[in-house]
């Protein structure tokens, strides 16, 4: 018999059988395993094409509109505050143009069947007292429900639920942004060393008397010795101070990044300690470390400021021009929607739209060059299981990502059941050409930019792509002005910020701090300034 | 031929072992102890291989077709053990029963196919090649299926999906047989029979996860009667010694053993604290007993309960032995049943109450510690009548009390005056309640009605002390923001336990 060469020919027959079996169980593991069907990705930006059109010389046939005592261009929180400040004020002949279909701006919001959310702003940190008008706003709109010991008390509902943050950290979930998990003797030291300096700044106070770090930054002192720290960026600061830690120094780039778009090499010392010192906003039942937020983020805010003021909102109309005409202004108007241009005559005028573009607008001013630094952000919608397994904080962010994590847009809610809901995750992308950045981003795909997003995801919740409903890409551009070195009390910058008799400019470019309550004051400041001239 | 017999072989044996393996598996899962489950199901299942091996003699022609045959039934029965088993365990009572009954089939069919393979392969070799070829082949299947079982399937795939997935292979040998060994004319019905039977399985393998998803897979050394799983909670009833026990996600809600000693205390003081109470709110409390024990008043015209779980309050509705427990309290026309969340139901409503019973679970995570904040008895205090008073379940203030100290300063805080006692439960211990209401002055106004089983006014005097080790102490307010009594409650929960 020939045992032997039967054996050979069993044993190859088993091993492929082996292989044969191992194919198979691939076949139904990837077959039979319920696969979800692929999310759905919408992509949306602010009308740049549109937006453009103020770098071009048009010369287009226009038609008159009758004439306005003021004319507000863009609707932001500064445009609109301006406007909702002049009502107060009982100025009601104004007109607000937008170029979006709708208000808002940077703090824009959205909707899908799992609920509101932000396209940009989403939180505002619990205000300092020393902007009586703020508080009075936030009191109209029920934020703040009553006083005690003339502290506000908050609304229990919009400060932020426990468990506010979350950082994901070497495999742990760790309720703190700054990393304190796993950390050696020297780097704990380096966290303490850090804390201490930041309580110092926080208390400094100038020459002049005025506190070194406040909001709004129009507050603050601006003794010489304390700007200094505007001339070097707060990533060399942070070596000079020995604080070299890398874990220190990647939370001081999330912190940067969070606040400016840009990353602690690309802002100055001052604007990065200003960004941990200046707040210091109490209330009867919160605190400076709380933040007011809403399942559609500052959209909250935007659309009540919108609601005081709405008959004066015209959207889809974008200024591209504004001359002297006489002792009046001549505006330049194009209508999206008719496809046709217009001059809005008017005594006078609040610019309230950001540096880059105003300086097109109205051109007889001195422009400092800025950066605007492009962010990209992701709202998620999963489904109810991952809420009810992961159970995210508020803001839940990735230890050593460039990235900035992502906020959960249901966190608000008091009641269940658990539902489908969204997550909204952001990336602002520090570089030192935005520009270039700007055209890389308009040229990825949609899978490119997305893969991104899910690298980070995936390593804070595993296999949360199988849970994914579908995506909104929000891409900005231009997101927010960045305070470089060298930049925030610079002359020459201060020089261009200034407006001519009857204007008056409404950004939060002017603080060159880009956060609600900057745009707040300047909406109030610009108001206040025409009020006085006309 | 043979190395296909041989291979099949290699294929039974690795099914064989992996079907006694998964019910060795279920059996500790659901009945616990795993040494006496493992060592009886491994004992029947080596019986049952012997006898099968004795039966086989008993086939006597057509031993192809017997063993196509064969490889079908354990192709099905061991494919779905694991789910019938699992599915059987909810509803029948002689569960174990069955599990042996299974466990002896597979091992009767598996026991017969051995022999049956060395008897086709008979005269093909001699006679030592073949007993020493198909035991190694037997044996290597052994040992792949008990090294690939614990480190491989059952993480990946799971119980139901392994077995199967086996059952798959078994149903594959079997078809490879029918056209590779069985003679033509005879073959068609096999062809069918395990096309049919391949069918079925690959379907259960697609959607095995949904039949499962709802069945429950602890147990709690007692016999579950009831188990189910609502979108909020695990819902499970056991019995023992005659009276039943319910858990909701593992948790002790009550044992009838002693539960009325819980609801007269939770609900009798409240109510003569009370002024004159024409409509009474109950938040939770889906079992219904704290509304059967407010419905001992004619007086009470109203009762709403607002409870989050709708399968709660259907199963103490319609089943049989659970109305009993509420007297069929859900069926009274005075009473009304509203599935909402109890914070979203107080923050978008504005009728008013004389009484209020406020029965939660404990705040073991966030989604209950915020029925617990100053936000919520803010909330609760607008629907609070002047002379009405509310009650509140409070967990136990022996063993956690922060918690409960920190529950009665958060009800102050939104100032409510408070009432705090407490008494013994025997399931859960020392039991904490608080009583919150406007009034001034909190007191019985009526003396506690007679008929009760446990409480009357002079226990009710001596559950209102609290020794020092269980005393007032400082905490901080419950509130959204902080979620401090989750925190308490966890740490002094993990002592206890
Ligand atoms: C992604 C992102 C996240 C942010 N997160 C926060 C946060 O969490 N908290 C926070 O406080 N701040 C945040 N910010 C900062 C945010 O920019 C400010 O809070 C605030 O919304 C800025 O308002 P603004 O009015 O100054 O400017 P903008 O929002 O830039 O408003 C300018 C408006 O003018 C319109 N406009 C522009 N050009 C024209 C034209 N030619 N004609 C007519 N209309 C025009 C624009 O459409 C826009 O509506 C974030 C910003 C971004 C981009």
């Amino acid at each position: 018999m020939e045992t032997r060469s039967i054996n050979r020919k069993q044993f190859i027959v088993l091993i492929s059988s082996f292989f044969g079996a191992g194919i198979l169980w691939a076949f139904f593991k990837r077959f039979f395993t319920p696969k979800a069907k692929s999310p759905s990705v919408v992509r949306t930006q602010p009308d740049a094409k549109t937006g453009h059109l103020v770098r071009q010389n048009i010369d287009a046939h226009k038609s008159n509109k009758p004439s306005v005592p003021i004319a507000i261009i863009g609707g932001g929180i500064s445009g609109m505050v301006a406007a909702w400040w002049l009502k107060k004020n009982h100025f009601n002949e104004f007109v607000l143009y937008e170029l979006e279909s709708n208000t808002g701006g940077n703090s824009s919001a959205h909707k899908n069947e799992s609920g509101m959310y932000p396209l940009g702003a989403h939180y505002l940190p619990i205000p300092n007292t020393n902007q009586p008008e703020l508080l009075e706003f936030l009191e109209e709109i029920n934020c703040i429900t009553g006083w005690q010991n003339k502290l506000p008390i908050y609304n229990e509902y919009q400060l932020c639920l426990h468990p506010k943050e979350a950082l994901y950290i070497r495999g742990v979930w760790q309720g703190e942004l700054i990393p304190t998990y796993g950390l050696n003797e020297n780097e704990i030291k380096q966290n303490e060393k850090f804390n201490a300096k930041m309580q110092a700044f926080s208390v400094l106070k100038g020459k002049d008397g005025k506190e070194a770090f406040t909001i709004p930054m129009a507050h603050c002192s601006t003794d010489p010795e304390i700007l200094e720290l505007d001339k070097i960026s707060m990533k060399n600061w942070m070596l000079q101070q020995g604080l070299n830690a890398p874990h220190l120094l990647w939370y001081v780039d999330y912190c940067c990044s969070d606040d400016f778009g840009a990353n602690s090499s690309l802002v100055s010392a001052w604007a990065g300690i200003h960004y941990f010192t200046s707040r210091k906003g109490r209330g009867a039942n919160s605190n400076a470390e709380q933040v007011l937020t809403w399942p559609q983020g500052n959209g909250f805010l935007a659309e009540a400021l919108r609601s005081k003021i709405s008959a004066h909102i015209q959207p889809n109309m974008l200024g591209y021009g504004v001359e002297k005409k006489e002792n009046n202004w001549n505006i330049s108007l194009f209508d999206k929607n008719k496809n046709s241009h217009f001059l809005q005559n008017a005594n006078a005028v609040i610019l309230a739209v950001p540096s880059f573009v105003r300086q097109h607008l109205y051109k007889n001013n001195a422009s400092f060059p800025s950066n605007y630094h492009p962010w990209l952000v992701d709202t998620i919608q999963l489904k109810a299981e991952f809420f009810e397994e992961q159970k995210p904080a508020w803001d839940n962010v990735l230890y050593g990502s460039p990235s900035l994590g992502y906020i959960f847009n249901g966190h608000q809610e008091t009641a269940l059941p658990v539902q489908n809901r969204n997550i909204t995750f952001f990336h602002a992308f520090s570089s030192q050409n935005p520009a270039e950045t700007r055209k890389y981003l308009e040229n990825s795909s949609n899978q490119h930019l997305l893969s991104g997003v899910l690298r980070d995801l995936e390593k804070m919740h595993l296999n949360i792509t199988q849970q994914i409903i579908s995506h909104h890409l929000h891409i900005w551009g231009h997101g927010m002005v960045s305070p470089g070195i060298n930049s925030l009390w610079n002359p020459k910058r201060i020089e261009s910020q200034k407006a001519p008799l009857r204007m008056a400019f409404a950004h939060t470019d002017i603080s060159g701090i880009s956060i609600f309550e900057e745009g707040f004051y300047q909406g109030i400041q610009a108001a206040n300034k025409i009020l006085k001239e006309l | 031929m043979q190395w296909l017999l041989l291979l099949s072989v290699l294929v039974i044996a690795t099914c064989g072992i992996i079907y006694e393996l998964i019910a060795g598996t279920l059996a500790s899962y659901l009945l616990g102890d795993s040494v006496t489950q493992f060592s009886t199901i491994i004992g029947t299942y080596l019986f049952s291989m012997g006898i099968g091996s004795w039966l086989a003699k008993y086939i006597k022609k057509n031993l192809v077709q017997n063993f196509i045959v064969i490889e079908i039934i354990i192709g099905l029965i061991g494919g779905c053990s694991s789910l019938f088993l699992f599915f059987i365990f909810n509803q029948v009572e002689q569960f174990r029963v069955l599990l042996y009954f299974t466990v002896s089939i597979t091992g009767i069919l598996v026991g017969a196919e051995i022999p049956l393979v060395m008897r086709m392969l008979q005269g093909k070799i001699e006679f030592s090649e073949l007993i020493s070829r198909v035991f190694s082949f037997d044996y290597i299947g052994a040992l792949l299926a008990s090294v690939i079982f614990p480190i491989w399937l059952v993480p990946q795939l799971g119980l139901e999906k392994t077995s199967l997935f086996f059952g798959i292979l078994n149903i594959l040998v079997a078809l490879v047989a029918a056209y590779k060994l069985a003679p033509r004319k005879s073959s068609a019905p096999l062809k069918f029979a395990g096309f049919a039977a391949l069918f079925i399985l690959v379907i259960l393998f697609v959607f095995s996860h949904k039949i499962t998803r709802n069945i429950e897979k602890e147990h709690y050394g007692e016999r579950i009667i009831i188990s189910q799983t609502s979108p909020y909670q695990r819902i499970i009833l056991t019995e023992s010694g005659g009276h039943l026990r319910l858990f909701l996600n593992g948790n002790l809600q009550f044992s009838t053993k002693d539960e009325y000693r819980y609801h007269e205390a939770l609900v009798h003081p409240a109510v003569q604290m009370a002024g004159k109470i024409n409509n009474a709110l109950i938040l939770g409390g889906g079992d219904g007993m704290a509304l059967r024990e407010l419905l001992k008043y004619p007086s009470i015209s109203q009762i709403l309960l607002v409870d989050l779980d709708a399968a709660m309050t259907k199963l103490f509705t319609h089943n049989p032995r659970l109305k009993s427990l509420n007297s069929g309290s859900f069926k009274n026309p005075r009473a009304t049943v509203k599935n909402e969340d109890a914070f979203r139901f107080l923050r978008e409503n504005k009728s008013v109450y004389d009484l209020i019973i406020v029965d939660f679970p404990d705040p073991s995570n966030f989604s209950i510690g915020k029925l617990y904040s100053n936000a919520f008895y803010s909330e609760l205090k607008k629907h609070l009548s002047d002379s009405g008073t509310a009650v509140i379940q409070c967990t136990s203030p022996w063993a956690a009390p922060l918690s409960f100290w920190c529950i009665e300063n958060t009800l102050r805080s939104v100032n409510l005056n408070t009432l705090p006692y407490h008494t013994l439960v025997p399931s859960f211990g020392d039991w904490g309640f608080i009583i919150a209401s406007k009034q001034n002055k909190l007191q019985l106004n009526r003396p506690l009605p007679n008929h009760l089983k446990y409480l009357d006014s002079s226990i009710f005097v001596t559950m209102q002390h609290f020794p020092k080790d269980i005393g007032p102490r400082p905490t901080e307010v419950n509130n959204l923001q902080n979620q401090i009594l989750v925190a308490y409650f966890e740490e002094e929960w993990k002592h206890v336990q």
